[in-house]
């Protein structure tokens, strides 16, 4: 069953209340509109609201305006709850980290912008093993495939980050790093409240500030990382277009700190 | 606060002290919905932005104020030309 979103409600209710106020000087100027019975209500009403009839009017109409966007932000809700998602994503996250555990010890996780990867963008999971590769003829899923650009194999991987870049993409590339992946993380996917990015010559440390998602141990995660992580590192190698990898991250109090390295 | 939350209290205050400044000065119908509509375009655009599927219905609103303000804006016009008697 679909949660409703309190947006939604409260929209609907602003609007029944709004909708008699923007009428009510119309209705009050026109007796013949309203039953008889209360026409001693109506003059006295009509006589305390004469002066301010544009302005009773004016606040029904901003009440029907508020009421439709209150409706419209509760149509773009998840219908699960949001603590459901993030279980449901961690759930897949650590199942992944600990298959590919088992399969062999990954050494590095690098995550891949779209145009490395014939436009959708995946984490590439490098063996420190010597194991052969199986050959990757299975584009879908965990397909095993020769790393590209790169003389080991590896295993492509879809992650939270993968799907968010894919799904919000084309992703702005101009301006600051900042600005571009702000959108992302705090009004697209409402992830957090704030994030910064501080740009060091080989890495970049990114502070999101109170984020939604709960992010647990990050090293349940192994190297893919946490979902925050993997989305921030997934935004961050689409922008700029080169490969990256989660260095380190971890809670300080209310933000939750990240550290990006470029992958050579 | 989430960005939705924001969205939506800082146009109820916008919306809010519009109301009350315009009726000290008892003004017309057309210029509260004129403020509203301007103060919901840059609000808008402030917070975007939205999830697509509220960005479409967001949209969708966005264009039926702009025809209200174009209506809003040609019969003022109209009203100017027709008070000096060009027409």
């Amino acid at each position: 069953m679909t949660k409703r979103s309190p947006f939604t409600f409260l929209g609907v209710s602003l609007l029944a209340i709004g909708l008699p106020i923007a009428l009510t000087p119309y209705l009050l100027l026109h007796p013949t509109l309203i039953s008889p019975l209360i026409t001693r209500l109506q003059l006295t009403l009509t006589h305390f609201f004469f002066m301010h009839l544009t302005s009773l009017t004016a606040l029904g109409a901003s009440m029907l305006i508020l009421a439709i966007v209150l409706i419209a932000l509760g149509a773009g809700q998840p219908g699960a709850s949001a603590d459901i998602i993030g279980m449901l994503s961690d759930a897949g996250l650590i199942n992944t980290a600990l298959l590919i555990r088992e399969v062999g010890p990954a050494s590095r996780a690098i995550y891949l912008p779209s145009s490395f990867n014939g436009g959708k963008a995946r984490v590439l999971l490098q063996s420190l093993g010597s194991k052969p590769m199986p050959n990757a003829d299975n584009p879908g899923g965990m397909a095993m495939q020769p790393a590209p650009k790169r003389a080991d194999p590896g295993i492509l991987i879809t992650t939270l980050g993968s799907l968010v870049v894919e799904r919000f993409a084309p992703l702005r590339n101009e301006g600051d790093l900042e600005s571009a992946i702000s959108p992302i993380l705090v009004g697209l996917t409402d992830l957090a409240d704030g994030l910064k990015v501080v740009e060091e010559k080989h890495t970049l440390v990114v502070e999101v500030t109170n984020p939604r998602i709960r992010n647990g141990d990050p090293k349940i995660f192994g190297r893919i990382g946490s979902p925050l992580a993997s989305v921030v590192a997934s935004a961050i190698a689409e922008v700029k277009a080169k490969p990256v990898e989660i260095l380190h991250e971890a809670q300080e109090g209310k933000r939750y700190i990240i550290l990006i390295g470029f992958a050579e | 606060m989430r960005q939705n939350e924001r969205y939506v209290l800082l146009m109820a205050l916008a919306f809010f002290a519009t109301t009350v400044l315009f009726s000290f000065n008892d003004e017309g119908l057309e210029v509260y919905l004129s403020a509203y509509i301007i103060e919901y375009f840059i609000i808008t655009n402030l917070s975007s932005p939205m999830k697509p599927k509220t960005a479409r219905i967001l949209d969708v609103i966005g264009y039926l104020l702009l025809l209200i303000f174009a209506v809003i804006v040609v019969e003022r016009v109209w009203a100017i030309l027709y008070g000096v008697n060009l027409l």
